[in-house]
């Protein structure tokens, strides 16, 4: 129990200098041939046209959105890069999308996300340049969109808020790894089994570390989230969506 | 302070132009990723190696520390691929448990090395980008790509604000570790959570600043970003 502590966010310099296991969340620099590459960037193409139009959009009805979409995406990328804590012992990180499409809707984060993707290849050296376009679809895509139709649908019903928040965070962030599982499976079938079998392959690896670390981020998210609204509730902050 | 940001400022061709090492850079992947070839891949590492740590000046230690950075996500992914499951044995190397056998096949062992150094080379030519041209340069380069303006304007903005968060987040963390806040998992979740609540906040209270700021200075709705 002593080395917890340890697992708690950690100075990023460490992170940095330190090989940690589980980056499972991105596929890495290369991995993919080009023609999966480009298959995927195209395919994330439409949706950042979509939200590259809502975010000029509201850019022109509120001048200042700007600044506060800069400084969400900065939050965002420092979410992403601090450890959290984590069951397996190995550190791991949160997508952040999760909170990020609750706030400001899935559109706008799939804008934030690729560019916090585009640092996060070079600043961090996580994730990459060829591999961008499918980590945009996985991270920016799908996991924003499952988080807030998640949250939409469930915030009608009188479930409770925290585990509303809880799911939705959770089931987006399971649902980034099952499209990286099945990004990976695509380009690399399995020579005995198949594209089947390759699935099931990357599936149970990753588990290991992402199940936990999705239970961690729904439980961050709801914490955040509760936190959040009792600021609200003493009129400290004004946020629309929650 | 992040280690590659701070290399990108200080090394040899922080100032050389940024857009013939984009192009180098994007000529080296587009090799890599098409051409299946391991020598290839290897004479490409070797070249943007080369560059990073001779030319632009980069130390070996730190260069090397930095590639390792992914090599979990290699390794693991790497296994994944090479191992496979079958009921018949086609195998070259296989262990037999229960009914199935689990080991390695030529196709995948073949597959796997060839991943493995084109992993590599990727990473050698996106690492040179990224340690040796700072972030004004790149903006140059996306300007001349014609990348949409609000996109550009938000890169400089995140790039900006990430650098205020990540020292407040790391003095918030430092002060809660002074308070045991990480002494037991369930300690470490919350104080992650306030940590992370009081950095929204913060996100929010820059933004009232930030407005009133932009005001003063007669602010439009525009950055210039270097036009």
């Amino acid at each position: 129990m002593k080395n917890i502590k340890y697992l708690g966010l950690s100075v990023f310099l460490l992170l940095l200098s330190t090989p940690s296991i589980s980056h499972g969340m991105h596929i890495m620099e290369g991995f993919l041939p080009a023609k999966w590459a480009i298959f995927w960037a195209v395919l994330a193409l439409p949706f950042l046209i979509l939200g590259l139009k809502n975010i000029n959009k509201l850019f022109k009805e509120d001048v200042n959105a700007k600044v506060l979409l800069g400084l969400a995406g900065g939050f965002v990328f420092v979410l992403s890069a601090l450890k959290i804590p984590s069951v397996t012992g190995s550190c791991s990180h949160p997508t952040g999308v999760g909170l990020g499409a609750i706030l400001f809707g899935p559109t706008v984060m799939t804008v934030i996300g690729t560019i916090v993707l585009l640092f996060q290849a070079l600043l961090l050296a996580h994730g990459g340049l060829t591999t961008l376009g499918a980590n945009i679809f996985s991270m920016g895509i799908v996991g924003p969109i499952i988080s807030y139709g998640i949250f939409k649908g469930l915030k009608k019903t009188n479930m409770n808020r925290t585990y509303v928040t809880f799911l939705a965070a959770a089931l987006g962030n399971l649902a980034t790894y099952c499209i990286t599982a099945t990004q990976l499976a695509i380009a690399f079938p399995d020579p005995a089994s198949g594209l089947v079998g390759s699935l099931m392959k990357f599936l149970t690896v990753f588990a290991v570390t992402q199940i936990p670390l999705a239970i961690v981020e729904g439980l961050l998210t709801a914490i955040v989230y509760n936190l959040l609204i009792e600021y609200k509730e003493k009129g400290v902050i004004s946020i629309e969506n929650i | 302070m992040l280690i590659i940001d701070k290399y990108a400022y200080s090394n040899r061709l922080a100032d050389s132009d940024p857009f013939l090492k984009f192009i180098v850079v994007v000529i080296a992947l587009a090799i890599t990723t098409t051409i299946r070839s391991i020598y290839i891949n290897i004479m490409i590492f070797a070249m943007m190696s080369f560059m990073t740590t001779k030319v632009a000046g980069i130390p070996l230690d730190k260069y090397f520390r930095i590639l390792s950075i992914p090599m979990g996500f290699l390794l693991i992914s790497t296994i994944t691929i090479l191992v496979s499951v079958s009921k018949i044995d086609i195998f070259v190397y296989s262990i037999n448990m229960f009914d199935y056998y689990i080991g390695i096949t030529i196709s995948s062992m073949e597959e796997s090395i060839y991943i493995v150094t084109r992993v590599v080379a990727s990473m050698g030519a996106a690492f040179f980008l990224g340690l040796t041209t700072p972030l004004n340069n790149l903006v140059k380069v996306f300007r001349k790509l014609h990348l949409p303006k609000s996109i550009i304007e938000l890169i400089v903005l995140i790039y900006r604000s990430i650098f205020i968060f990540l020292e407040e987040a790391q003095e918030i963390h430092t002060g809660q570790e002074l308070k045991f806040g990480y002494s037991n998992f369930k300690n470490s979740l919350r104080s992650t959570g306030l940590l992370l609540r009081s950095l929204f906040l913060r996100v929010l209270l820059r933004y009232k600043e930030m407005v009133i700021i932009l005001e003063c200075k007669l602010y439009d709705g525009e950055f210039k970003t270097g036009d």
